[in-house]
């Protein structure tokens, strides 16, 4: 419904628009402001859901302006083909460019989306073919399939139905599988990486994509303002862009259309006062105003308003209903549980030696537990286990081939499940959504995943807490919600980092039951947890560790007697007593 | 101490918590039991003015500080141990500790002294990022630099999460140690037996309403309370192990 009358608003403000102003030239700026949404749509995409920011998307507009220019003016090609072919060149050399530099973490792509900006400055001054500093002049005005706009209106609604086709693709991306792995690594990357989401992959596409539009943008601004020089698109154009998402809001891409109205439309006004010198004083103020009013900026401020004009009032607890055995197994047969070894594993941080020399292996099909003192090493064992970290030695065998050499969501795809010792949910979705997130290895049309998410929370007990954002619930849910994102995956071999932790003991003694049933589904379990009497209960072997070594490795009965263990870890002789 | 009257509190309009009345006298300590989305966090927030109360009282050493911003609340007396400790991770011990008297400057450096003179183990560790230390070190760090800020009243939310069962014991009693120094404290607990085994008198929480009150030990041996939260008998550390076995048996038949 919401979705609904954005584009409703949206159209009748578009189509209206000319109608209600006189004269050419708030048709020019809304000509302008078109383009400029075109690129922020784009923009959003990527600072917003791929979380990478690039302060160089000027450049990109620049490949588009340079394309128009050049091939409309000296090779008399079509408007239309000129502009598919620089936003084919930007993608490409966004392509070229994102591949190898997001491999690396931090700000590097904003820097080198920078320095790519300031070389392409650099060559549309120095080329022969750019014209120089003087630029390139006569841009014929654009064309639809060869018949020429020579009106600006109807130029004005070809801009602005580019506009409406980039909202589209923004929008469906948003509702797709890749839209919810890009909220996912937007919100966890660990979490993302273990149901086998390719982060590097998402966010190479977002860049080249915005890169795309970007060029769109300098294509059709461009063949408005019919001549292209070096320093049309400068870097405060990039800071534009930046502007306009942040104020606009980047929650939704809507917000790059709203953004890059409002701060056209912003600096019109003030031109209109006719006060150059406080121009950019006051269109840095506002924009500061905005960001304090308007947390998710303007378009996030539109939705959160209209949500709470027609916001049913939900219940704020949430009760487990009766788990359903069922479930899951309806939907996934049981797959084949999967054997682990790890051999003669060590790593160390600086002089700390986190896990050495350690070799244990899980049959498939059992339950293992891992047990020690905090900081004995358990943790990072997973994390070798999972590809989270590198090993120093040794070597981690899936069904008798290596893993330690692959990628975490490499081995997630393998179907290596796992839950997080400090919750790694994702905040910026529901409850169902982050369950359908652990269904994305198995790319399924949204009715598919939504139903494989279904089973899973009905499996572990949670199918009233569906539409809920994952902070609202109490944390021992918050656990559920991890193991039930683990089980949509579809895991041969799961490992859970304290799942009892947090739970009173008849919410333990259902994990353990829950437990069993995971088992039961065709699942190898390895669980680290301190609480022995689900340990004990459920392990068909337990591993004891400490100091990073393994000192005791055995049967549950066994293990409970053993003097090192209880020195080292039980400490009351009452886990000991038969 | 601290005394709670009739408070109703939640999120938006519907409220989680429902009249709950308590209170904590000055040298005991109180536990506050109860399960998974029972509205123990509620209350705690509800205390410290980050949640706040739809109706009744909360008064602190006589004054009603409902109402009031947390920092406010920090500043009359009452300091709160976070879930999960939250502690700065890469920064040291020592630094975390001055964090701790953020809201109360002045002689930190013997406030410093005071609390490593009360946990030895963090004064050896004093320059060592506090993500280096062991959960139960970590929980003692939590502890101390809440005591920092000099509270009268420190309310600790889940101090045995994620601790080996040897840590509990040993983070249960260095509770008891700080009772007999003076302390007072409000311990909220899903391990109900340790909380119940440390504290003096207990309160159970059901669906944002008070249940159960009274003597830790007269808690303790409440069929039940035992039940509901104890693992279901007297001593019953075993008796889960033993359902879950009859469970795998029959669901895994092993």
């Amino acid at each position: 419904m919401k979705a609904r009358l954005a584009l409703a608003s949206f159209v009748a403000l578009v189509a209206l628009y000319p109608l209600l102003v006189r004269g050419s030239y708030p048709l020019g700026v809304g000509i302008i402001t078109g383009a400029l949404a075109a690129g922020t749509v784009g923009f959003v995409l990527l600072l917003g859901y791929a979380h990478q920011l690039a302060l160089g998307q000027a450049g990109f507009c620049m490949v588009g302006g340079y394309a128009s220019a050049i091939l409309c003016v000296q090779h008399r090609w079509d408007p239309l083909l000129a502009l598919l072919a620089g936003a084919a060149a930007a993608m490409a050399v966004a392509w070229a460019i994102a591949t190898p530099i997001l491999k690396l973490r931090g700000f590097v792509l904003a820097m080198a989306s920078l320095a790519l900006h300031l070389i392409l400055v650099v060559v549309a001054f120095e080329a022969p073919f750019t014209g120089g500093a003087l630029g390139t002049y006569g841009v014929p005005k654009f064309a639809l399939l060869g018949l020429p706009l020579s009106a600006d209106l109807a130029y004005y609604y070809v801009v602005w139905a580019i506009v409406l086709g980039f909202v589209g693709i923004g929008l469906a991306i948003d509702r797709s599988r890749v839209g919810r792995a890009l909220k996912a690594l937007a919100a966890s990357e660990t979490a993302a990486l273990s149901v086998g989401i390719d982060i590097l992959r998402y966010k190479v596409q977002m860049f080249v994509l915005s890169a795309g539009m970007a060029s769109v943008c300098g294509s059709l601004a461009v063949h408005y303002v019919r001549a292209m020089d070096p320093n049309v698109f400068g870097f405060a154009f990039s800071l534009n862009f930046i502007t306009a998402v942040i104020v606009g809001g980047l929650q939704s891409v809507w917000g790059g259309v709203v953004g890059a109205a409002l701060i056209t439309g912003v600096r019109e006004l003030l031109r209109g006062v006719s006060l150059p010198l406080w121009e950019s004083v006051l269109m840095g103020a506002l924009t500061v105003v905005v960001l304090i009013a308007f947390r998710y900026g303007f378009a996030g401020f539109l939705s959160r308003l209209y949500d709470r004009f027609t916001r049913r009032s939900e219940a704020p607890r949430v009760a487990l209903v009766e788990p359903d055995g069922d479930a899951f197994s309806r939907l996934a047969p049981p797959a084949a549980p999967a054997a682990l070894e790890v051999r003669g594993a060590s790593r160390s941080f600086g002089a700390l030696r986190a896990v050495s020399e350690t070799s244990f292996t899980v049959a498939a099909g059992s339950i293992c537990a891992l047990i020690g003192p905090n900081g004995a090493g358990k943790t990072t064992l997973f994390n070798l286990v999972c590809g989270y970290q590198p090993l120093d030695s040794g070597c981690v065998l899936l069904d008798g081939r290596p893993i330690e050499k692959r990628l975490p969501n490499e081995i997630a795809v393998l179907g290596v499940g796992r839950t997080f010792q400090n919750l790694q949910l994702f905040d910026n979705m529901t409850v169902l959504e982050n369950v359908m997130c652990g269904a994305h290895r198995h790319v399924l049309p949204p009715a598919a995943a939504r139903e494989r998410a279904r089973a899973a929370l009905a499996f572990v007990g949670l199918s009233g807490a569906h539409a809920h954002t994952p902070a609202a619930l109490a944390f021992g849910h918050q656990r559920l919600v991890e193991i039930a994102r683990a089980l949509a995956l579809g895991p041969r071999l799961l490992l859970m980092d304290e799942p009892a932790s947090g739970l009173n003991d008849s919410e333990t003694e259902r994990l353990g039951e829950l437990t069993l049933r995971i088992a039961a589904l065709g699942v190898t379990l390895l669980l680290v947890e301190h609480d022995m009497r689900l340990v004990m209960g459920l392990a068909d072997h337990v591993i004891v560790m400490h100091h990073g070594e393994k000192i005791a490795d055995g049967a549950p009965d066994a293990i409970r007697r053993e003097r090192s263990v209880i020195d080292a870890y039980l400490g009351m002789e009452e886990h000991a007593s038969p | 101490m601290l005394r709670l009257e009739r408070v109703s509190s939640g999120y938006g309009s519907s409220p989680v918590l429902h009249e709950v009345s308590l209170e904590v006298k000055r040298g005991e300590i109180v536990a506050l039991i109860g399960a998974n989305g029972a509205g123990k966090s509620t209350l705690l927030n509800t205390m410290m003015g980050l949640v706040h109360a739809q109706r009744g009282s909360i008064l602190f050493e006589g004054h009603d500080i409902a109402g009031l911003a947390t920092p406010a609340i920090v500043r009359r007396g009452l300091a709160q141990v976070p879930e999960r400790r939250q502690l700065f991770g890469t920064m040291s011990v020592e630094e975390n500790l001055r964090m701790g008297a953020y809201v109360s400057p002045g002689d930190v450096d013997r406030r410093l002294d005071e609390q490593f003179a009360l946990f030895p183990i963090l004064g050896e560790r004093r320059r060592q990022p506090a993500q280096t230390l062991s959960g139960g070190e970590q929980q003692m760090l939590a502890i101390a630099r809440a005591n920092m800020s000099r509270p009268r009243l420190l309310l600790l939310d889940e101090p045995s999460l994620g601790l080996a069962p040897l840590l509990v014991v040993r983070v249960m009693s260095e509770i008891r140690r700080l009772r007999a120094a003076g302390g007072t404290m409000l311990v909220v607990e899903q391990n109900a037996r340790a909380a119940l085994v440390a504290a003096d008198r207990g309160y159970v929480i059901e669906n944002g309403r008070i249940t159960h009150a009274g003597d830790a030990a007269a808690l303790l041996a409440d069929p039940a309370v035992q039940d509901a939260y104890l693992g279901g008998e007297v001593g019953g550390t075993r008796g889960m192990e033993a359902r879950i076995r009859l469970r795998r048996a029959s669901i895994l038949g092993r």
